[in-house]
């Protein structure tokens, strides 16, 4: 229910940008780089309703005590 | 409206242009924003006032290279400028990097803007409402352009140091000055990692209008503008600390998640704490807003684009689904911000912009340095 919610929210932003998306002079490009954008939206809140063990956070919290050893997360 | 003569092509919203006054109120919004409530100082204790003041000298000094930086390379954008400077294959590399960086930033903001009205003022409201709330003003604001959101902080930014000149003036029957002392009881060691971070956060993050200095209509008000947002916040969240020192204690104020807001709720004769979340509100729209329009020109301009204005929905519900994904909790929101956030933010902040300075130096060339009018 909750990933049929989500991609009837895209579909509504979708619809919203759609008249500037075909107002534009580059079409095709706008439309992948949108679609990749919107891609990146929707596997964040895939990942993110199945409770993904990585976020961002623990990645660049890792990055960072790889890079400084001395920093301690709690 | 007529680009400007040096821009070097058209950079997606660089037609619109937006004055000196306005671009003061777009800094003092995003830099005043969430430290009206969380202040890292308060790490610091007693000495938290000593460790803004250490931040805040830092902070000049590096909003004094983000002006450099915009000087040395006129009419261009943060992505014009990594590429001029790196290359086309390391400056869009850098270029991603940033876009990524401001993103994250919005979440972080509509996090933290959605954990503090879910714990102080809408505690049965999903986190993921608020955050959509916010996230769908600002992303109006950045649709219809640049200029109406530097309008529409020149209605509401001169809200917020009024804001604190009235909540100091009705605190101050519970002041108690003998809780600065004593003067740095832990040593200088805990002030100037205090500083450090202080520097990163608020003051850093203004790498974000290196996307929109190029849109300034006078440029050689640039500086003036600049140096009279950072002087106000400086003073503003300055006043904030003494406020909140004197009125809570350092136990207290260390403890505190919102501090602010606790003090705000000592005056017992009338309900000002509602200030508090308005200046928010008004601190965190401005700052999210600002972090999807440098996310949405940066895109728009690595993919030639004309237009960056379809770009702000997509961006800002990717900002909404990071901001509940990031954090499994309020604390962890803290930790990220105390423990790493400094050296996550170094290279985007630091390490980037002295290079594109030093490299800006080098480069620099007669055109360049004289435009053509």
């Amino acid at each position: 229910m909750a990933l049929l919610a989500l991609a009837v929210a895209y579909g509504v932003i979708f619809l919203i940008d759609l008249p500037l998306i075909l107002k534009s002079t580059n079409k095709g490009r706008m439309v992948v780089v949108y679609i990749i954008i919107a891609a990146a939206g929707i596997i964040a809140s895939v990942l993110q309703y199945f409770d993904f063990p990585l976020n961002p956070t623990i990645i660049i919290n890792s990055i960072v005590k790889a890079i400084i050893p001395g920093v301690i997360f709690h | 409206m007529r680009l400007s003569v040096d821009a070097p092509t058209a950079t997606p919203g660089s037609e619109v242009k937006i004055s000196p006054v306005q671009l003061s109120f777009l800094l003092t919004g995003f830099l005043f924003g969430s430290s009206a409530i969380l202040n890292p100082a308060t790490a610091a204790r007693q000495d938290a006032w000593l460790a803004f003041l250490l931040g805040w000298a830092g902070g000049v000094l590096l909003i004094g290279i983000y002006i450099a930086i915009t000087r040395l390379n006129p009419g261009k954008t943060l992505v014009d400028i990594l590429i001029a400077c790196f290359g086309k294959i390391l400056g869009t590399a850098f270029s991603l990097l940033y876009i990524w960086y401001f993103i994250h930033l919005a979440a972080l903001i509509i996090r933290n803007f959605g954990e503090y009205m879910t714990t102080m003022n809408y505690p049965k409201t999903p986190l993921l409402f608020l955050a959509i709330t916010l996230v769908s003003v600002s992303a109006y604001s950045v649709r219809k352009g640049l200029e109406t959101t530097g309008r529409t902080s020149e209605i509401f930014i001169p809200f917020l140091p009024l804001s604190v000149i009235f909540l100091f003036f009705f605190v101050y029957r519970e002041f108690n000055p003998a809780n600065f002392l004593p003067v740095l009881e832990n040593g200088l060691k805990p002030v100037v990692n205090t500083g450090l971070i202080i520097v990163t956060f608020p003051f850093g993050q203004s790498v974000v209008f290196l996307t929109l200095f190029a849109n300034l209509s006078d440029r050689k008000k640039l500086t003036g503008s600049v140096i009279v947002s950072v002087l106000i916040v400086g003073i503003m969240l300055l006043a904030i600390l003494a406020r909140d020192i004197m009125a809570l204690g350092p136990d207290i104020l260390e403890r505190a998640l919102y501090a602010p807001d606790i003090t705000s709720r000592l005056v017992t004769y009338l309900t000002i704490y509602p200030v508090i979340s308005v200046s928010f509100l008004i601190g965190g729209g401005t700052r999210t807003a600002i972090c999807i329009y440098g996310a949405a020109t940066s895109i728009a301009r690595i993919a030639k684009l004309d237009n960056y204005v379809p770009l702000v929905m997509p961006i800002s519900a990717l900002a909404v689904t990071l901001s509940i994904w990031v954090f499994e909790t309020v604390l962890e929101m803290f930790e990220f911000a105390k423990e790493a956030w400094f050296y996550y933010s170094l290279p985007f902040q630091v390490i980037i912009p002295v290079l594109v300075l030093i490299i800006s130096f080098i480069k620099r060339s007669p055109n360049t340095q004289k435009p053509k009018r």
